[in-house]
């Protein structure tokens, strides 16, 4: 595990960063909901789900009905089903460490784990566990500082949801600059826009991903598969 | 308690979401050429439906229901794009959006 733990600290610190901004906001906005830290704590270490954590916060602030909440839940993490498959191979065999593997698939460790090769004299099983875990560490330790400053600090924090999209940006930059095989990415962001614009803010995402799949399947004898990170 | 069943299905849902490529797709299930297939291109593709999710409430009718986002964004992009510092891209971006819905706009 040290090996791993030594190879594997550089590459989350980005994530640490990232993590320092999106989860401090995250925190104090929990806090500024009325949710302090066992509620944050409780959320960060075992829902572990940065946008839709986000997304829950208005719904904890509207009462909302917590079935409703659940689909839509199921609805935004459903990309996750897309980084699972991707996941497959590097996560095989892996044992225990699998299951913790598969929990903590958040969108940060998947956008760097897919793109990863695994040092050829450290065990792929700790490679992968010790990110995942650091990434979750960094998560719910920013959470707790953000909603203990929250509750010590007092200011206006109106717009301070933006950090998740102008993180989302910065990977998706980061990709393009990656790869280059442009289609997945255009695909993703025409299909996205087309079903927004039909259903509206709604329930489109489930007709994103499925034109997502279908355009991708049609599309797949023109793709430059080396051309992908 | 309804706020704890709140993130109690936000767990169980995304617990769901996260194990059940795993758990559907193991064995010879896994090696299938489309499985593979979509296992490369989907990742490129799932960032790019992020990004257009967090950007749904955009509205054109009026210019504060986008402006405050297109600057925020330009300037998140031209950051990152010179000078490669998420955390500085993140950073100034969210700031910036932050003043300009709280003061311009």
């Amino acid at each position: 595990m040290k090996e791993a733990l030594k190879v594997v600290f550089p590459k989350t610190i980005p994530v640490l960063i990232g993590f320092a901004v999106l989860g401090i906001a995250y925190g104090i906005l929990m806090n500024e909901a009325g949710y302090g830290p066992l509620w944050v704590l409780f959320a960060s270490t075992l829902f572990f789900a940065g946008s839709a954590q986000y997304i829950a916060i208005a719904f904890l602030a509207a009462g909302i009905n917590p079935i409703y909440a659940f689909f839509v839940f199921l609805i935004v993490n459903a990309r996750h089903l897309f980084y699972g498959v991707s996941m497959l191979d590097k996560y095989k065999g892996l044992g225990w460490k699998k299951y913790y593997l598969m929990f903590a698939l958040i969108d940060e460790t998947f956008s760097i784990a897919s793109v990863t090769k695994v040092p050829e004299d450290v065990d792929r099983g700790w490679f992968f566990t010790v990110m995942s875990g650091l990434h979750h560490i960094y998560w719910v330790t920013a959470s707790m500082i953000g909603v203990m400053i929250g509750q010590v600090l007092k200011f206006n924090t109106e717009g301070l949801d933006f950090v998740l999209t102008a993180l989302f940006v910065v990977i998706f930059i980061d990709y393009w600059q990656k790869m280059s095989e442009h289609k997945p990415a255009l695909i993703g962001l025409v299909a996205t826009l087309a079903s927004l614009v039909i259903i509206g803010e709604g329930q489109f995402l489930l007709l994103a991903m499925v034109s997502i799949i279908a355009l991708l399947l049609i599309f797949k004898p023109k793709m430059d598969l080396e051309g992908l990170a | 308690m309804n706020a704890f069943w709140i993130i109690f299905g936000g767990m169980v849902a995304t617990m769901i979401t996260r194990f059940a490529p795993f758990i559907l797709l193991s064995g010879k299930h896994g090696e299938h050429p489309l499985v593979v297939y979509l296992g490369k291109v989907l990742p490129a593709s799932a960032i790019s439906l992020l990004v257009v999710y967090v950007y749904k409430n955009v509205s054109f009718t009026t210019s504060s229901g986008y402006l405050p986002e297109l600057i925020a964004t330009s300037i998140v992009v031209v950051l990152q794009l010179k000078f490669k510092n998420s955390l500085v891209s993140m950073l100034l971006g969210t700031v910036s959006y932050m003043l300009l819905v709280q003061y311009i706009f």
